[in-house]
């Protein structure tokens, strides 16, 4: 299965937040989406999930427009997690990760095997089986960020959209969602990752997609992508110095100057 | 699933309350009649008073307690799962008020008089004008703007209300509408009954529809989205059936608050937060909450009936009042 998008503008009230950006994502990728806040990042991954009109360009699953699938069809292809980690009632934490199976659920029935199944994947997958009964506001905000990508998980679809899954994780957490990631991807998921932690990207990345002012300042391998001149152009920081052959795995180390 | 039987044990209780209150309803009054009456009557053409009493006046009253009821409960409850608020009720969206309106016209011009059911028709009119404006001034926005677009709609119906009252030069218009707006379902015939239930049911099956839809809203708009909800179908959904239901309620029983936001608020921890689950549990309590208050004001009062609405208030707001008071202590703030 493969995610094209061709052209595609997104304005908000008369501000372009993305603009007449192209990429793709096939099938089994691990790619990270990266750039400065205000980049347009996010909105483009709601403009993937048909969360934002487009005032140009579209979107495609294995050809076909996104508009033409219906819904259920939608949602059974392209998983998606926010970057708000927002639920409301105090649901409990398996609850909330069965609503992942929705798509795949009609009528008020009890859950299919299939679909507890699943749950139980999404759950053991994020380290969450142990609090599994617990209502999902008395977590701590880590632990709810990884519910709620199990539930994203839960859903199993071809293609994942997530949107910082690792900003508020403990170091532990945030390799291990790397490697769950890393994982679905390597068992044929599409995984299109927002991300801040650029040492990381670096390191789980297949590909990476630099984004400034709507559009794409530099695509490809980790290495391509992360190196001083655009640290310094596009993020505004200088790098602290490391080996050569470490260079992607860098640290931002000083804030630059605008007018640098 | 325990969870699962859990609930239909919950289900199960309520519905066997709402039975029992029914009953209760049916039999309790100022003429006294046995439950063996009760059974003989119901089909039976026999002109006897105490039976005449059950069929025409008792019977219809606790039908109307009971679809008035579990409607408030049920619009309560899934109002509540839709706009992901514990404080939305019925009354929000501004359909009593239009509705009230409607009816309150009707008294003013004095078309009630003239046609009985000129009143419950102006007043399902006013519900149904309000879901053509919340449609047409918040159909795409967000939740918010149907907030807002229902608290200028109640807002604007509750002056015009006033000035109706105000510009009403009858005295007895003025204290029938006062009287009609403080909410109640006594003297209501069968003729009330077939005009509001076809509304009703039908505003019922809108909400029940919405109900899989509230679930996944839990985790916000966007998710609901990408996981397959139409949500511009589901506030469609939620909108009319909200307004057809209560506006038919409120055209045959007056304004009656605080079923709609107290008793989804009671119920949700029994239902473990589940907003679906809400749904039947706050009909058939809500059902069970008027037909108590109903019955109560029979009981209570002899001389002067105290109007439904006035008690529903008088038992909810405190009850809602101890509610957020035993949500502080659990907060601590």
């Amino acid at each position: 299965m493969r995610l094209e998008v061709s052209n595609i503008t997104v304005q908000i009230h008369e501000h372009t937040i993305v603009n007449d950006l192209s990429m793709m994502l096939d099938q089994g990728e691990l790619v990270g989406l990266i750039g400065p806040n205000g980049a347009g990042k996010s909105t483009l991954l709601k403009a993937i999930i048909g969360a934002r009109k487009l005032s140009n360009g579209r979107v495609m699953i294995d050809g076909v427009p996104l508009e033409r699938l219906s819904v259920i069809e939608r949602a059974r292809n392209l998983s998606y997690l926010p970057q708000e980690r927002y639920v409301e009632w105090q649901l409990p934490v398996r609850a909330v990760v069965m609503l992942g199976r929705f798509p795949h659920r009609q009528g008020f029935g009890p859950p299919t095997p299939d679909c507890e199944v699943a749950v139980d994947r999404a759950l053991d997958a994020v380290d969450a089986t142990p609090f599994a009964l617990r209502s999902v506001t008395s977590l701590s905000g880590g632990e709810r960020a990884r519910v709620l990508l199990a539930r994203a998980l839960a859903v199993e679809a071809p293609l994942l959209m997530v949107d910082e899954p690792i900003t508020e994780l403990d170091p532990y957490h945030q390799i291990h969602v790397m490697e769950i990631l890393r994982n679905r991807a390597d068992e044929g998921t599409g995984v299109l990752a927002v991300l801040h932690d650029l040492a990381m990207a670096a390191r789980f990345m297949d590909r990476l997609i630099l984004m400034n002012y709507g559009g794409i300042v530099s695509t490809g391998k980790p290495t391509e992508v992360i190196n001083r001149a655009n640290l310094e152009n596009v993020y505004r920081v200088s790098p602290l110095n490391q080996p050569a052959s470490h260079e992607a795995l860098t640290s931002p180390w000083q804030k630059m100057d605008r007018n640098n | 699933m325990d969870d699962q039987k859990h609930y239909y044990f919950l289900i199960g209780i309520l519905a066997f309350l709402v039975a029992i209150l029914f009953t209760f309803s049916v039999l309790v009054g100022t003429t006294g009649s046995g439950l063996s009456d009760i059974f003989t009557t119901i089909g039976q053409h026999d002109s006897e008073i105490s039976s005449l009493i059950i069929r025409e006046i008792r019977l219809p009253r606790a039908i109307l307690g009971l679809l008035i009821g579990a409607t408030l409960g049920l619009a309560g409850a899934t109002l509540q799962g839709y706009l992901r608020n514990p404080l939305a009720e019925p009354g929000v969206i501004g359909v009593s008020t239009a509705a009230a309106l409607g009816a309150v016209l009707a008294i003013y011009t004095g078309l009630s008089l003239v046609v009985p059911l000129a009143l419950p028709l102006m007043a399902i009119g006013g519900s149904l004008i309000v879901v053509l404006l919340l449609q047409t001034l918040a159909g795409a926005g967000s939740v918010l703007t149907l907030i807002l677009a229902g608290v200028a709609i109640s807002s604007l119906c509750g002056a015009l209300t006033s000035l109706v009252l105000n510009l009403s030069d009858n005295p007895f218009a003025s204290l029938e509408i006062v009287f009609w707006l403080l909410g109640s379902i006594t003297d209501r015939s069968m003729a009330h009954v077939w005009l509001a239930a076809p509304f009703i049911l039908t505003g019922w099956l809108l909400l029940i529809a919405s109900a899989r839809a509230l679930d996944v809203l839990s985790l916000g708009e966007e998710v609901a989205l990408s996981l397959g909800v139409n949500v511009k179908q589901t506030r469609l959904l939620v909108v009319s059936g909200t307004a057809i239901s209560v506006g038919a309620c409120t055209a045959v029983s007056g304004v009656i608050g605080f079923i709609g936001l107290v008793v989804p608020h009671l119920l949700r921890p029994l239902v473990g937060h589940h907003p679906s689950r809400l749904l039947l549990a706050s009909a058939l309590a809500g059902a069970s909450l008027l037909l108590c208050a109903d019955i109560l004001v029979r009981i209570v009062s002899s001389s002067t009936e105290l109007k439904l609405g006035v008690v529903t208030a008088l038992i909810g707001g405190p009850f809602f009042l101890f509610l957020i008071l035993r949500l502080k202590a659990f907060y601590g703030t």
